[in-house]
């Protein structure tokens, strides 16, 4: 066990007598250790504090990410992850709040919650994890699978035009958005250590490799390193989010605009000092 | 930015009950330290070991991106990490 990652798991895990649950090469697990290195690298320089740090999940194989971390862990409904991030932000405005969602999960069923939270520009962190179909439950089609691609459900092509998350959360005035592939681990590593430290709404999409899925049906490689390097081939880097055949990678855009748990408090203050007047 | 001091690698440890078998730091390697090895680990799976350690560059790829954390890199003189 690596002495670096064993520091942050829970006893089982930390002991060495229980794996994750994920498959053979999948990129979950990869997530998972640079999530655990940007947090060991911020506690470092002293810029965060981890004694607050919520983590809410979804349902799939992305909500079995932060599993073995000895934090506070939510496992909200299929898709409802945000609207169970945001009431965790709005109680508590200073705790940190990290949301792990995959693609089927964020953009399929919960798709209104993940426009309403950008709206609103709630304080919450999202790790979108993108293996392009649903991991979990046999490799059907989800709303990122690549046009023509052959899954369990479409098995003459897919015949529906992929969704971008990152263009949508641009266009609906996110403020931090980044897409990167597993494959690159230190930009993966400082878009962490970014995105803990940004105020606002913040989404970070992965692409991820599913080598027992998106292996088989999609790509026709089911080597993980495979993927990993067909991921390299088809990404390119780029200032505008393009999800075609080629997918653009790299930091969209980072500003700072006014959250909403801050809008709520100085408005809970405002009222509560004119009632006692 | 925490730098690690190049101090040259004497040891990749690999756990024999966590390795899954994956094969990523056999083929990711830049300079092909690993080799898929004859035992039999906990999972099924024959592990990989590093078998020619005097080409390792200690990039710490393979730690990385080992998605079970069974890599360990012990640099230095014996001291443990």
């Amino acid at each position: 066990m690596n002495p670096l990652i064993q520091k942050y798991l829970r006893s089982e895990y930390a002991q060495g007598k229980r794996r994750t649950i994920f498959c053979p090469g999948c990129g979950n697990g990869i997530i998972l250790g640079y999530f655990v290195r940007a947090i060991d690298e911020l506690k470092h320089e002293g810029r965060f504090d981890d004694s607050k740090l919520y983590i809410v999940t979804g349902i799939g194989c992305s909500g079995n990410i932060p599993v073995p971390l000895k934090y506070n862990i939510v496992r909200a409904l299929h898709g409802r992850a945000l609207a169970v991030a945001t009431g965790i932000k709005l109680v508590r405005p200073d705790a940190e709040v990290v949301a792990f969602v995959g693609d089927g999960d964020l953009l399929s069923i919960g798709g209104n919650h993940f426009i309403h939270t950008i709206r609103r520009n709630a304080g919450v962190k999202v790790i979108l994890v993108n293996n392009m179909l649903y991991g979990m439950t046999g490799g059907q089609v989800a709303p990122t699978t690549p046009m023509d691609a052959i899954t369990h459900t479409t098995p003459y092509g897919n015949p529906e035009p992929p969704i971008d998350a990152c263009r949508l959360a641009m266009a609906l005035g996110a403020t931090y958005v980044a897409r990167w592939t597993v494959a690159l681990s230190r930009q993966c590593i400082e878009s962490i250590k970014e995105l803990l430290l940004h105020r606002g709404f913040g989404l970070l999409e992965c692409l991820s490799q599913c080598p027992v899925y998106q292996g088989r049906y999609v790509i026709g490689i089911d080597r993980p390193s495979k993927i990993m390097d067909y991921h390299l081939k088809i990404t390119v880097l780029g200032k505008e989010p393009m999800y075609g055949d080629k997918i653009t990678i790299g930091k969209f855009v980072d500003y700072e605009k006014p959250t909403y748990e801050e809008i709520i408090w100085s408005m809970i203050n405002r009222v509560s000092k004119g009632g006692e007047s | 930015m925490k730098r690690v001091t190049k101090v040259s690698v004497i040891r990749i440890d690999i756990d024999k009950y966590l390795c899954k078998g994956c094969y990523i730091c056999v083929d990711k390697c830049p300079t092909k330290v690993f080799e898929v090895s004859d035992i039999v680990g906990d999972y099924g799976v024959f592990i990989p070991q590093a078998k020619h350690l005097d080409k390792c560059i200690g990039c710490e790829i393979c730690e990385l991106y080992c998605p079970d954390f069974a890599i360990t890199i012990v640099r230095g003189d014996g001291g443990e990490v």
